[in-house]
């Protein structure tokens, strides 16, 4: 039989277990598709359509955090939103003279706009024995569980990394470890609401 | 977070999960912003794997849902206790994603979205084993991205999301026979489109 008549027959199938009637495909199918890389791919998508919550995507872990931050800078008001702009160098298409700015502090024009000096490295450490990794997350890297990995050199269990971030910006972060447990900064002096319920770390440069 | 059940399902969690949406609601809009919280937790999951279906990429899905919910807290004075809370987000939902689709499409062309799918092979699994799902999954994900849109959003909500027939009426505005015809083209379309891919 040839991969259009197999093809017909994944459909058959589809359409049958669409249906409700629950079974598997013919034998014959399955062993041609041991062979025929096309007819397993379509065979393997028929079964993903036939129980369609089998494509669910997973949420990043990180993701409704990020949209209680958004909301919180929504009601801090215009001048938190800058702050984040600033911070992150953020695309913002619909606010031009800000796009420009952070794509000025993206591409290296810093040392046009700022000063050296106002440019500080930041020390943040984590005593986290056991972790598999530890994460930063915060305003400057738009909370970003990717951008700014600690490391634990000496397998310690303290965890840390050096930020250098612009003088004056005050910055709201948290760490993530094992990308499920949020934590603040023991060391932080400040903690303000994150808008769940919870806190985030403030860092004040 | 389970997210939603289907109608011949588990009716009673359902109920628990509308009122407990609507308490929520009625707590944020009395100024207690942190029970917004409880919306976004419940529902990130279920809006981020519709918007990477509708979209077909992980971070315009990302930036999706943060947008979705934004408008979702801006529209909530609007909204009319008496109704129940999913639909309604659902469909604040799907008026953003087929903004964003349609800004895809010009970009892109008529072109496919192929994506970043990313499949994260289980430990134990065989290379070729992991290499098909990979195969299907992109398969499938062009299909359902072929699909006209009317279609695609009817299979999104009920056999992907999960919604009963009457919530995916509420929250597209369509009669439920509608929703029911438009599933059946979509499976119809589905398996057409299937059969003439090369899976390669």
């Amino acid at each position: 039989m040839n991969c259009s008549k197999h093809a017909e027959e994944i459909g058959h199938w589809l359409e049958a277990r669409w249906a409700g009637e629950e079974q598997e495909p013919p034998a014959a199918l399955l062993e041609h598709a041991v062979s025929c890389r096309a007819c397993a791919a379509r065979l393997a998508a028929a079964r993903l359509l036939a129980d369609g919550g089998t494509l669910r995507r997973e949420a990043p872990v990180w993701l409704a955090a990020r949209v209680g931050q958004r909301l919180a800078d929504r009601e801090a008001g215009p001048r938190a939103r800058w702050g984040r702009l600033a911070a992150s160098g953020l695309r913002w298409a619909a606010v031009p003279l800000a796009a420009v700015l952070a794509a000025a502090l993206t591409f290296g024009l810093t040392t046009h706009l700022l000063r050296p000096a106002r440019v500080v490295t930041v020390r943040l450490m984590l005593a986290a024995p056991g972790a598999a990794s530890v994460s930063v997350v915060g305003d400057w890297n738009g909370w970003d569980p990717e951008r700014n990995r600690l490391r634990d050199p000496d397998g310690d269990g303290v965890w840390e990394i050096r930020l250098r971030l612009r003088r004056g910006q005050e910055a709201r972060y948290q760490f993530l470890v094992d990308g499920e447990r949020w934590l603040d900064d023991p060391q932080a002096p400040l903690r303000v609401e994150d808008g769940f319920g919870g806190t985030s770390s403030v860092l004040q440069i | 977070m389970k997210g939603l059940a289907k109608e011949s399902g588990n009716t009673r969690e359902r109920r628990f999960e509308e009122a407990s949406d609507l308490l929520a609601i009625q707590e944020t809009l009395r100024g207690n912003r942190n029970a917004f919280a409880q919306i976004v937790e419940r529902y990130t999951p279920l809006l981020y794997s519709l918007a990477f279906r509708m979209l077909g990429r992980g971070e315009e899905a990302q930036e999706a849902v943060q947008e979705i919910f934004l408008r979702a807290y801006r529209a909530l004075p609007r909204f009319r206790l008496e109704r129940r809370f999913h639909p309604w987000l659902y469909t604040i939902a799907l008026n953003y994603l087929r903004t964003v689709a349609r800004r895809q499409r010009r970009r892109r062309g008529l072109r496919l979205v192929r994506e970043e799918l990313d499949t994260v092979a289980d430990r134990g699994e065989l290379p070729a084993a992991a290499a098909e799902r990979e195969d299907g999954e992109r398969l499938a994900q062009e299909a359902l991205a072929g699909l006209p849109p009317l279609y695609r959003e009817v299979f999104l909500l009920r056999e992907v999301e999960g919604l009963s027939v009457r919530d995916t009426a509420e929250a597209l505005g369509v009669p439920e026979g509608t929703v029911k015809v438009r599933l059946h083209r979509a499976r119809q379309e589905l398996v057409r489109r299937l059969a003439g891919m090369m899976g390669s």
